[in-house]
């Protein structure tokens, strides 16, 4: 009697133990989602610190007024036009730079760990040593140096096209080296024989790279593509640190607009529910882009 | 991808080679060493134009840090750096501690007990795929996954077999067309996809039944 109690209760605890142990996780995960909720939930509200007596339950309200927002057409435009350039231009770079750091040449391994270094960098920190840099006043090495090779002085931070080209630089800076890394590690990935049958053929370098490294690197191209879409969607810390969104809203983001509307005018609601249109745009970019993944991944794989 | 120029061009070759790394050097490595130059000068070297590369060096702008305390005219607005050193440290052990402490017996329940839910992630990439949203290695596993619960319902398996008899009784080609014709059934549900991958499936479906079950004597069937 007392042996099939015991058994039972040994066998209730075991029933009882994996749950226990997961539920520290499952903790830290309701942690997680509860923000993302109570995110939700006040994009659907009139949450504005300034009036806690005007909160209202106001469904889509806060998404309709978006549409006659003009500084979202503004934002939603700079977002997808920044992030546009932004990912061709670093995917480009870093597709010349991983293929020169694959060439045979002297000091390879030293040129590869340093380039690795803006990798360590925390992006504020970088943003903040290019705003040192990038000073059109006072000293700023950027404009002395260009001075040299005959460029006059450029309003780096104070232009509306001088702050995107800016943040654009800097971003670049920071995360080229991101997309040379999973690049190179793709050109090391690749086969040996189809280069070897070519050489013998006689086929040019210009060729070799477009027909076979082109087409062979193409899940890496489409892999690095993706993870840049969805960071320059979302990049906050550059603009926070050097232009804060100006001169005249010129590198306000989706992000940053959301920010401002929440933290500096306390508008909750509006602020939540753009957010949520950055997360809808995040999810739907990337969505398309595993799919053109996908696809790459099973063509290079023929 | 070794590309060896023509002994003619490969001065030219060499030379674009090492200007390439320059610029890449210097457009990696300019900023760390003005960063580098600014914080060993002094506020007036820092503000002069033309910019300077010449200077006394000084260590009062690491020491007003170190000491944390208004030191002259190298005070910072925000003096405290021990305190905010701290804070980082506190930080990201903190964050390292939670998470492997949540982390490890997480990760030892889901690899080691067997529970209601825990499949959940499977059962998505299922949906998944029925849904034709993952890709071929995904789909080859839950396809793997499925003819692993087949192996433990009998019924489906007796049907299968009965299926294999009659297929190996035929001539090779006739077993392959017939093959391409056997629904592939799991659990009452029929997963459609394209004739090659379902052909694929079929064959390593049958294959696993019949070394399961000791008909072929764990002879390849393809």
């Amino acid at each position: 009697m007392t042996t099939v109690r015991k058994r039972r209760q040994y066998r209730r605890q075991e029933r009882l133990l994996p749950y226990l142990l997961l539920a520290p996780a499952l903790v830290l995960l309701a942690g997680m989602l509860y923000p993302f909720g109570l995110g939700l939930y006040y994009s659907l509200t009139s949450y504005w610190l300034q009036y806690p007596n005007r909160f209202r339950f106001v469904w889509f309200d806060n998404y309709v007024s978006l549409v006659s927002e003009p500084l979202f057409a503004r934002a939603m435009q700079f977002t997808l036009g920044f992030t546009l350039v932004a990912v061709i231009v670093q995917v480009g770079l870093g597709l010349a730079v991983a293929l020169f750091l694959h060439a045979r040449i002297p000091g390879r391994n030293v040129i590869r760990a340093l380039m690795l270094m803006p990798l360590m960098m925390p992006p504020v920190i970088t943003a903040l040593m290019w705003k040192i840099m990038m000073a059109s006043t006072n000293g700023g090495i950027l404009n002395y140096m260009l001075s040299f090779i005959g460029v006059d002085p450029i309003n780096w931070f104070g232009s509306t096209q001088g702050a995107v080209v800016s943040v654009l630089i800097i971003d670049t800076w920071g995360n080229l080296p991101f997309v040379a890394l999973v690049l190179l590690g793709g050109l090391q990935a690749l086969p040996t024989e189809p280069y070897e049958a070519a050489q013998v053929d006689g086929a040019s370098p210009v060729a070799m790279l477009r027909y076979l490294t082109l087409p062979l690197l193409s899940p890496f191209l489409v892999l690095v593509m993706t993870f840049r879409t969805m960071d320059s969607l979302r990049i906050f810390d550059v603009i926070y640190a050097t232009t804060a969104g100006g001169p005249n809203d010129a590198t306000t983001n989706l992000l940053f607009m959301a920010y401002q509307y929440s933290f500096q005018w306390y508008q909750m609601g509006k602020g939540m529910a753009q957010a949520v249109v950055l997360l809808l745009l995040v999810v739907i970019a990337s969505y398309l882009l595993l799919r053109l993944w996908n696809r790459a991944a099973e063509n290079a794989a023929q | 991808m070794t590309f060896r120029p023509a002994f003619r061009q490969r001065y030219l070759w060499n030379a674009v080679l090492a200007a390439a790394a320059i610029m890449l050097l210097v457009w990696t490595m300019f900023p760390f060493l003005w960063i580098l130059l600014t914080s060993l000068k002094s506020p007036a070297d820092v503000i002069s134009v033309p910019p300077t590369f010449v200077f006394t060096p000084t260590i009062d702008n690491y020491s007003a840090l170190v000491i944390g305390e208004q030191h002259g005219q190298y005070a910072s607005a925000r003096p405290d750096f021990p305190r905010f050193f701290l804070n980082s440290i506190i930080i990201s052990i903190g964050a390292v501690a939670l998470s492997i402490a949540a982390g490890i017996p997480a990760a030892y329940a889901l690899a080691r007990y067997n529970f209601p839910f825990k499949n959940v992630s499977w059962q998505v990439r299922l949906l998944a795929y029925w849904t034709r949203k993952t890709n071929t290695i995904d789909r080859i596993k839950c396809l793997d996954h499925c003819t692993y619960s087949l192996r433990s319902s009998s019924d489906v398996c007796l049907r299968l077999c009965k299926k294999l008899h009659n297929l190996l009784r035929k001539l090779d080609e006739e077993r392959l067309a017939l093959l391409r014709a056997v629904p592939l059934v799991t659990e009452g549900k029929r997963l459609i996809c394209s004739t090659r991958e379902l052909n694929v499936v079929k064959l390593g479906l049958l294959q696993r039944l019949a070394q399961t079950l000791g008909i072929l004597g764990r002879k390849p069937l393809s």
